[in-house]
């Protein structure tokens, strides 16, 4: 409910405003009441407003407004959340591109500075009839929030002072002045040359990088930097689509970062890290948010890396013809009067029925030749994946032999097949069930243990007695000889390879005679075979030529 | 009569950006000003010694930029009625020339704040007011604009920044190092 103060009347004529403030048409639910997300804590610790840019919802704390006796300032906030929808950000896309960028400016940023910087877009646009509004809405925030302004707020309103031509003092504490100017030489100077610069640049990536090289000086510990700020927490964060389309992107921004670097405000690329691989990014854009260490989302977006990688591989498979032309004869049937005369087979009626062939001929038609509905003899394929220490966490650099077991169970399943995962090191394997569709395959072979290497030969004895016709594979390196040497009875591990439709060792190492030595007693069963490349690079590609080897008859 | 600035800047949103008139022409448009409010315009020689007094590479686009805005807006009417025939041009110019010195074309076309500056240093050159201001209030707007002044300013900023930049540098490379650090294996 709103309060009095506010009614419906007022916000509906403030709504009305605020929307027509913005030279588009939109059309968005009238704004919402905020109910507060913790009832216990003052609401000072509680957003002013904030747009659900999913949803398209406005929200506003109305309580919040009259405590900061900027009731008049309703339009304006109401035109800084409509901004946000109508042109900064606009998308939850642009957001992602943003954050990914910002990462590589400023490598473990804490908190996002996203969001100051559409503000600093949008409160340009509301400002330009509503700015003294939008400082009551300030002003109020410092005597609601008290305590010590932080550098990065201060520079903040002193653009604003700049912008809207203010006395320096209107917006910022008139006592953190002279401090700020000695801590922060040129503060002032500074906030006036962003302000007369930032809004002439040509285009939004050029903004968010001076935006970045200027803001930069007032993060003390990028790791550790949090802020509040009045219609500052008020974007959504974008989801693992918008954030993975951004990371596979960013080489968009290339150019932006040269013309940055020409007009001085970054370091020139040599002293950044120039190579920046997917999954490095996927680390630091997920560092700091909610739910890393189990994080689903670094774990889709690394899965959604892994599934590119894979497509790389994979040949597209020719789909059968929607319409196969028909060219096969059915059996022969009767002829009637009103069936179609050229349907009438007359060398096969005159020799069936003699010279009464006249009198009742034969007809026969044209079908096509569809295929079966299900490609049949595709076994199904278990997946021994070795995660030792040796190779690295699929999720912070690339690992070949996942990439190796992903390729395998992902051509495996587009024919149809079922996949089983093993994912050993040492101690107790992670089995997997049956798992019939790429996402659940992909996200577990995406698992890892790390440490010694221990091949699970009980379990492929335990599993091949439980699914005896299954094709295995073993996806390892020399760590898988040593596993074999060290075993004392063969005799069970050559059972369960008897018992398997095939088994494969596909093994990465530099010396293929040692591993022949090493494999004699499994290479002589008829049902084991060697693959060997050379380096763990050549995991992905070999893994395409091997599942097309093995499903593709 | 006083300048109106937001009737200018609608007329200059208008018009071409990129000004039209090659140098000849607008040394002409600026002399037709003058001459419009029946001050003697400056001869082809007091130009020659403007372009040497100014000693900038600048100076050819400034006196473009200033044909374009003169010619595109009520800008050069209002100048007309604002000039005291008791008015020299020449000197006129050359302080104004001075005024913008390191004002480029692209940055009077493309920044709307370094486009105010340019007009208002015009608008203090022909000793003219803008509409709706008082003359201190203008005088403190023509200060927080001026482009030289926030320069050099900005220059102690750069400094500070130089020496603050190999802290930050540091901060950033112990903060990717830490990163690495928690990724663990590297290939």
């Amino acid at each position: 409910m709103s309060p009095p103060r506010f009614t419906r009347d007022d916000v509906a004529a403030s709504w009305r405003d605020a929307l027509a403030l913005w030279d588009v048409h939109v059309q968005l639910s009238p704004p919402e009441p905020h109910e507060r997300f913790r009832p216990d804590t003052s609401h000072a610790q509680e957003p002013l407003a904030y747009i659900d840019l999913v949803k398209r919802q406005v929200f506003v704390n109305f309580d919040l407004l009259e405590a900061m006796e900027a009731t008049g300032s309703l339009t304006a906030v109401l035109a800084h959340e409509i901004g946000h929808h109508a042109r900064f950000p606009h998308t939850l896309g642009w957001d992602a591109e943003l954050r990914v960028q910002e990462q590589r400016l400023i490598p473990g940023l804490k908190q996002s500075l996203t969001n100051l910087f559409y503000d600093l877009q949008v409160n340009e646009v509301v400002g330009r009839t509503h700015a003294e509004a939008l400082c009551a809405v300030y002003r109020g925030f410092q005597r609601v929030q008290g305590g010590v302004m932080s550098p990065l707020f201060f520079f903040y309103l002193a653009v604003y002072e700049e912008l809207w031509g203010l006395a320096p003092g209107a917006l910022v504490p008139q006592s953190q002045l002279a401090p700020m100017e000695a801590r922060f030489p040129g503060v002032r100077a500074e906030a006036r040359m962003f302000a007369q610069t930032f809004y002439s640049l040509p285009n939004g990536k050029l903004q968010f990088l001076y935006f970045c090289a200027t803001f930069i000086r007032y993060i003390e510990n990028p790791a550790e930097f949090e802020f509040c700020l009045p219609l500052g927490g008020d974007v959504s964060v974008p989801d693992a689509d918008d954030l993975d389309a951004a990371i596979h992107g960013s080489s968009r921004w290339d150019d932006a970062m040269e013309e940055a670097e020409e007009r001085g405000w970054l370091e020139p690329m040599s002293t950044r890290s120039r190579e920046q691989d997917d999954l490095s990014t996927i680390y630091r854009v997920t560092e700091h948010l909610p739910g890393v260490g189990a994080g689903t989302l670094r774990q889709a977006l690394v899965a959604k890396h892994y599934r590119r990688l894979v497509d790389r591989h994979l040949l597209q498979l020719p789909t059968a013809p929607s319409q196969p032309e028909p060219y096969l004869r059915t059996l022969p049937q009767a002829w009637e009067y009103g069936d179609d005369p050229s349907s009438i087979d007359w060398t096969l009626t005159v020799l069936s029925q003699g010279h009464l062939a006249a009198v009742s001929p034969l007809r026969r038609e044209l079908e096509a030749d569809l295929p079966p509905p299900s490609e049949l003899g595709v076994p199904s394929m278990e997946i021994y994946l070795d995660t030792s220490g040796s190779m690295p966490n699929p999720e912070v650099s690339l690992n070949a032999m996942t990439l190796a077991a992903q390729v395998l169970s992902a051509s495996a399943l587009r024919k149809k097949a079922t996949v089983r995962g093993v994912v050993y090191s040492h101690g107790d394997p992670l089995v997997s069930p049956w798992m019939y569709d790429e996402e659940t395959a992909r996200e577990f072979l995406l698992s890892y243990i790390g440490g010694g290497t221990q091949f699970p030969f009980d379990v492929m004895g335990e599993l091949s007695r439980e699914r005896p016709d299954a094709l295995r594979i073993l996806i390892s390196d020399s760590d898988f000889l040593s596993n074999v040497a060290r075993e004392k009875n063969l005799e069970p591990v050559l059972a369960s390879i008897r018992r398997s439709r095939l088994v494969v060792a596909f093994l990465a190492l530099p010396n293929e005679q040692r591993a022949r030595e090493a494999l004699a007693p499994l290479l002589r069963e008829r049902r084991f075979r060697l693959v060997i490349v050379r380096w763990p690079s050549d995991f992905g590609k070999a893994a395409g030529d091997l599942a097309q080897a093995l499903l593709e008859n | 009569m006083a300048f109106d600035l937001r009737e200018i800047q609608t007329q200059l949103d208008a018009a071409p950006i990129v000004s039209p008139y090659s140098h000849d022409l607008s040394l002409a448009i600026v002399c037709d000003t003058f001459r419009l409010a029946k001050v003697r315009p400056p001869s082809l020689a007091d130009w020659g010694e403007l372009e040497q007094r100014a000693r900038s590479p600048l100076w050819r686009e400034q006196v473009v930029m200033l044909a374009h805005v003169l010619a595109s807006s009520s800008l050069r009417h209002e100048t007309a009625l604002t000039l005291q025939r008791s008015d020299d041009a020449t000197t006129l110019l050359q302080r104004f020339f001075q005024d913008v010195a390191p004002l480029t074309a692209e940055m009077v076309r493309s920044n709307a704040f370094r486009r105010e500056e340019f007009l208002r240093k015009w608008v203090r050159a022909v000793g003219g007011q803008w509409k709706g201001e008082s003359p201190k209030g203008s005088v403190s707007r023509l200060e927080q604009l001026d482009y030289r002044k926030a320069e050099a300013e900005l220059r102690r900023a750069e400094e500070a920044r130089k020496q603050e930049a190999d802290k930050r540098q540091q901060a950033l490379r112990e903060a990717e190092q830490r990163a690495a650090d928690a990724r663990g294996w590297r290939e």
